[in-house]
């Protein structure tokens, strides 16, 4: 599984084989950057590369 | 450019006229001058926690032969706007670094593309916002493009200028809502 962080771009901007560490990092960035909330995706892939989840975004109701 | 031409410590203005295309935004020249904050700071602000690895490694290969690749864009022809600003990546439209973009610029400067058509409207169909059509780049080898696999299987970084890039665009498809 690849766990790929994307923007509204089109662009990836992180990739990782974590789901954890994946969610993780999509947090920080919506905390940093809460106007990123609809602005950044999380999209799961399976070992083939086809995609199984996503978009998934960080809620910003849980933005601290 | 003269706050560049401060940055980069260039004696000569002429020198930093070849960097025209990436003068720095405000936001950028106020990082500069004030001195960029510690790797661990940006680490946390921008996405990258405590634990990941600062440095990724990238092969990245030049094109020597056309090479296919599919792009989601907005847009349905090469001379509608939307479409070049489709070929940008995220650093030349003005975007901060996130991610992994913030210890790894290559990332910062390439466009995600895809091996496969399917793969690439699949995404756009499960998120529209990115574009809702498909463009299919023959990337050529006298353009100077550089590609490296990132990312999930299927997934293509491509770096390259936009108007070349353009000029590889071969066509261009909706994507289907389901």
């Amino acid at each position: 599984m690849t766990y790929t962080l994307m923007a509204s771009t089109g662009n990836m901007i992180d990739w990782f084989d974590n789901e954890s560490e994946a969610r993780a990092a999509l947090q920080r960035i919506v905390e940093s950057e809460p106007g990123a909330a609809d602005d950044v995706a999380l999209f799961v892939s399976d070992d083939d590369g086809n995609i199984i989840e996503g978009p998934i975004h960080a809620a910003p109701a849980a933005v601290r | 450019m003269r706050v560049l031409q401060e940055l980069m410590g260039h004696r000569d203005f002429k020198t930093t006229l070849i960097y025209a295309d990436y003068a720095p935004s405000e936001r950028e020249a106020e990082l500069g001058r004030a001195g960029l904050p510690s790797t661990a700071d940006r680490n946390i602000r921008q996405g990258i926690g405590p634990m990941r690895p600062p440095v990724i490694e990238l092969t990245a290969h030049a094109v020597v032969r056309e090479t296919v690749v599919f792009r989601i864009v907005r847009g349905a022809s090469p001379q509608d706007p939307e479409v070049v600003e489709g070929l940008h990546f995220n650093y030349r439209r003005g975007f901060d670094p996130r991610g992994i973009e913030v210890a790894n610029a290559l990332v910062h400067m390439g466009i995600s593309t895809y091996r496969a058509r399917p793969k690439a409207v699949g995404i756009a169909q499960r998120w529209p916002r990115i574009g809702d059509h498909i463009a299919e780049l023959r990337l050529r080898p006298e353009h100077g493009i550089w590609f490296a696999d990132t990312g999930e299987p299927g997934h293509v970084t491509v770096w390259g200028r936009p108007l070349q890039l353009l000029d590889c665009v071969a066509d261009i498809l909706p994507v289907d809502r389901p």
